[in-house]
């Protein structure tokens, strides 16, 4: 990113003077939003006959009026980054490296790969593998370490969890439980 | 007062009531030491846990927490200079100086201690103003509580460090979230794409978890230092730090009333309460106290007991409106709800014992904070010593176990990750996301209240107007509003124009 900022002599926060690609994208999102609400009002709920009628069963009348107003605040937002006044998040000014960027991506995936894979092989083999995963992925060493403190912690949580609060831990196809 | 309080006694004597509350003053210690977490995340990864325990003990631990979270920031701004949380910013500007001059024992002290008893005192105000202002609401309609409901809506959205829009936008979104589901008034399946798995609605849970501690861990893996470790020095507090606070026993009074005031105005928190408390605490310094920015005590005394104070405060027209001023509060809001309380007016009708055991629970988690921060400082201080490559993935897994629990459903770790992707996004181009958590709550009482409010008159919306409480109501958000979308250039003309006529 690129913007230069500028504090804002009255509300505080700094102001960009160059929108990023990104609250464009965000401002498609909202309006996109407000117009998948309109699709609904005019599709499914006015087939079922929820789309008028009195106010118990017009179930379309709050939507519409949420989506309206959506609509009214993409409009400002659109003139906001048409004058190039937007202001700059505090995630923004802090920013990343390209090396923590990848580490998060990585992290993604992991989680991905973990929910995908714990209903098969279940609680305890699933998280201890993906907790390992993190800590390699966030630079712990030595992997013994890692991986005890992993298998540690699966336990623990998985005995407060099934033990203590009796909550069923998904089990997998072999069944593993405390 | 007492009639209320005697009601609660036998909800709140139990052991898991007890142990809930003192669990939650450390996990909401902890949570508040370590920067980036925060009472509303602890709260967040808590909520789950609290489905399997009873109503009083499973708030009393969340309510313990949030008041421990408050507290908890200021030890790492006395030590590091590094605020816990934004609560305890304030707290930094003579903590941090003491601690420099060799007394950081006295500071962390004079900060629990102010905490406990500001938190007491608030808990007072909350204990007689709770239940009056839900007498006053009984009298209330639905065009009132549409009212009410919008106020709640627009202070967070206009008071939000974002910007006023991205505030109302995120908030539509979070009523739009509420919508999924069946319709309660007319069953009608909105926005479920035919599914049955959507016909019950999102998770608040799996929403809640996944915006925040889903985000946050992006972030903090974003902004790297895995393996940073601060160096910090070991620190004993003693209880003498108790009759240092109450030296200041004016100063203590003074922003106990600005953090009880300042809690109660939906959107306004403990954080400017503590500004504010701090900037009158400066104006009269006690005499033999160091200089204000160089370790005065009054400074550490007034931002801690505003903080603490606004805790109490929050809680009241979350509990007897129904209506939550911040993001901790709309998560515990959530959480009344879940346990089974319909929070508002009737809760105080038809479940006093349950408000009782609330109130004393709020009333004994400043007690135990006043010990746990005593005999336990030495380990909060450690805990500042954590990894982030080890504190990331606990709270990952804390959050996955978590969302799970409560459903026992897979499903809901999916939604979970869905909403942690949009938070991230969100965050990431300064949209705010407490607004959501706002508008998943308020938007069903908006919608609902408004729809009654259209049956109930013959004069469409404009019924609302026929009642004055309702309509003064609306007249201040519209007010607020003109202010919010008013450039700023502009204002400056007014103001400036206002402040010439006035001399």
């Amino acid at each position: 990113m690129t913007e230069t900022a500028t504090p804002d002599r009255d509300t505080g926060p700094e102001v960009v003077d160059r929108v990023a690609p990104g609250e464009w994208v965000m401002l498609a999102a909202f309006t996109a939003l407000a117009l998948f609400v309109y699709q609904q009002i005019y599709g499914p709920l006015t087939a079922a006959g929820y789309a008028d009628g009195d106010a118990v069963n017009n179930a379309a009348l709050f939507p519409r009026l949420v989506a309206n107003m959506i609509l009214g605040l993409c409009g400002l937002q659109f003139l906001q980054l048409l004058r190039r006044r937007v202001v700059l998040s505090a995630e923004f000014r802090h920013g990343s490296t390209r090396d923590t960027a990848w580490r998060c991506g990585v992290g993604t995936m992991v989680l991905l790969a973990y929910l995908l894979v714990l209903p098969v092989i279940g609680f305890y083999p699933a998280t201890a593998a993906f907790l390992l995963a993190l800590f390699l992925l966030l630079k712990s060493r030595p992997v013994w370490i890692a991986a005890l403190v992993a298998v540690l912690m699966t336990l623990a949580v998985g005995y407060v969890f099934e033990e203590l609060l009796r909550v069923v831990l998904p089990h997998g196809r072999f069944g593993l439980s405390l | 007062m007492f009639d209320i309080l005697l009601a609660g006694l036998d909800s709140f004597q139990s052991w898991q009531v007890i142990g809930g509350v003192i669990l939650g003053t450390v996990i909401g210690m902890v949570v508040g030491v370590l920067p980036g977490l925060g009472p509303l995340i602890g709260i967040i990864l808590m909520l789950p846990v609290t489905f399997h325990m009873q109503p009083v003990a499973g708030m009393g631990m969340l309510m313990s927490i949030f008041v421990a979270g408050s507290c908890g920031g200021a030890i790492s701004a006395i030590v590091l200079r590094i605020p816990g949380t934004p609560l305890a910013a304030a707290t930094l500007l003579d903590g941090f100086p003491m601690a420099k001059n060799g007394r950081a024992a006295d500071a962390i002290g004079l900060a629990i201690a102010s905490s406990a008893l500001a938190g007491v005192l608030g808990g007072i105000v909350m204990i007689l103003g709770a239940p009056a202002l839900a007498a006053v609401a009984t009298n209330f309609g639905p065009p009132e509580y549409f009212a009410l409901a919008i106020t709640g809506l627009l202070s967070i959205s206009v008071v939000s460090n974002e910007s006023t829009i991205k505030g109302l936008m995120t908030g539509a979104l979070g009523v739009l979230i509420a919508m999924v589901g069946s319709d309660p008034l007319s069953n009608a399946a909105r926005f479920t794409f035919g599914t049955n798995a959507l016909s019950g609605g999102i998770h608040i849970v799996a929403i809640i978890v996944g915006l925040f501690a889903l985000s946050e861990a992006a972030f903090q893996i974003l902004e790297g230092g895995f393996r940073k470790k601060p160096e910090v020095q070991a620190v004993r507090v003693s209880m003498r730090a108790l009759w240092m606070a109450l030296r200041h026993w004016k100063n203590l009074l003074r922003s106990s009333t600005i953090g009880v005031f300042f809690g109660a105005l939906p959107g306004a928190s403990g954080i400017i309460a503590s500004f504010t408390a701090y900037a009158i605490a400066r104006s009269r310094p006690l005499k033999g106290d160091a200089p204000y920015g160089e370790g005065a005590e009054g400074g550490v005394v007034a931002t801690e007991s505003a903080n603490n104070a606004a805790c109490g405060g929050a809680m009241i027209p979350t509990l007897a409106l129904a209506i939550p001023g911040d993001a901790a509060t709309a998560v515990l809001l959530g959480a009344l709800l879940l346990l089974g309380l319909v929070p508002g007016p009737q809760m105080f009708a038809l479940s006093g014992d349950a408000v009782g055991g609330i109130f004393l629970a709020f009333l004994v988690s400043n007690v135990v904070l006043f010990f746990v921060g005593m005999l336990m400082t030495p380990l909060f201080v450690r805990v500042l010593k954590v990894r982030k490559q080890y504190l990331v993935p606990t709270v990952l897994l804390l959050s996955i176990v978590g969302v799970y629990s409560v459903q026992s459903r897979v499903d809901d770790l999916w939604v979970m990750l869905v909403f942690g992707m949009l938070g991230f996004g969100l965050r990431r181009y300064g949209y705010p996301l407490a607004p959501i958590v706002i508008g998943l709550i308020l938007g069903p009482i908006a919608e609902g209240s408004f729809r009654r409010t259209l049956l109930f008159s013959d004069n469409g919306a404009w019924f609302i107007l026929e009642r004055p409480i309702a309509t003064t109501i609306l007249a201040i958000d519209l007010l607020v509003l003109i202010v919010a979308f008013t450039p700023p250039d502009l204002r400056r003309a007014a103001m400036t124009r206002l402040r010439t006529l006035k001399s």
